[in-house]
């Protein structure tokens, strides 16, 4: 394949994939702190 | 019972699943597109370059007229000052992989990686305004003061839209013509490349859908926390204050 045709094409799928991780993962940080946030801090025992 | 984490549902596996073979499709297709009289091989971008040009148009047109629905008093609702940024901070990637793409298809047919065209300079402008814009975003301010800033900027930088979009018929530009100008009869295109550059049009808008769904998401919990966090800070400081002697 043409270098030029691969770079065009990789640099797309790799850039969009890496976006996308980034946002779903980052989605789920937050969803995970959110519902910690929620649930209160935790209970200290004596 | 469900025990949903992240920003994933049943509308975002869908849209993923059908962005991911639409995807698939146009990559399979665009390699295997016959190489041309004129282009070669480099031909083969067809299929992906016109299609992240136009998920950036379309990006830019949902943040404005977000902005515009947030403007509107009537309409008025942080969920849409919430889809103009997410869908903006995407405009931004489709705008970079288009000049990227579009830098790399020019330099074998072009000669050149970069020249100050005007498709190639407005695509560049377009850029530089919305990260301007994501950068706004980004100043210290009330929910309220951040949102009307923003609408007004979006709204001011979406005129570089059509205005990047006809450049080639406005000025003599060393960039060809509309895309979708090709796909009209008597066209000097071919229908299977028509045919892959439509698939790609379809994939890249189904990729920023899907994508769209999950950025909101995560700017709403991004919104929620920093409530949680602020109502935190406040009910401790009162603690102090009725502790304090």
């Amino acid at each position: 394949m043409n270098g030029y045709v691969a770079a065009g094409y990789g640099i797309t799928l790799l850039t969009l994939a890496a976006y996308a991780l980034r946002v779903v993962w980052r989605g789920r940080s937050l969803s995970r702190a959110a519902s910690e946030a929620a649930s209160g801090p935790p209970v200290e025992s004596s | 019972m469900t025990n949903r984490t992240g920003t994933a549902s049943a509308l975002t596996l869908s849209l993923g699943l059908a962005a991911a073979l639409a995807l698939a499709g146009t990559v399979a297709l665009g390699l295997t597109l016959p190489a041309t009289v004129e282009q070669g091989e480099y031909s083969r971008l067809i299929a992906i370059h016109p299609g992240l040009a136009w998920a950036s148009y379309l990006a830019f047109g949902v943040t404005a007229a977000a902005s515009a629905l947030w403007l509107w008093p009537r309409t008025r609702s942080s969920r849409w000052d919430l889809l103009a940024g997410s869908s903006a901070e995407i405009g931004v990637v489709f705008t970079a992989l288009t000049l990227a793409t579009g830098s790399i298809w020019g330099r074998p047919t072009w000669g050149v990686w970069w020249v100050w065209d005007a498709r190639l300079t407005l695509s560049a402008l377009m850029l530089a305004l919305y990260l301007g814009y994501l950068a706004l975003r980004r100043v210290p301010a009330p929910v309220d003061v951040r949102a009307r800033r923003s609408a007004i900027a979006a709204l001011l930088a979406v005129a570089v839209v059509p205005v990047n979009h006809f450049a080639v018929e406005w000025w003599r530009t060393l960039h060809q013509g509309r895309s979708l100008a090709q796909t009209t009869p008597g066209n000097d295109l071919d229908g299977i490349f028509v045919g892959v550059m439509l698939l790609g049009f379809l994939a890249m808008t189904l990729v920023y859908c899907w994508l769209l769904v999950h950025r909101v998401r995560v700017a709403r919990l991004e919104d929620r926390l920093d409530e949680q966090s602020l109502a935190v800070a406040l009910d401790e400081r009162r603690r102090e204050a009725v502790l304090a002697p």
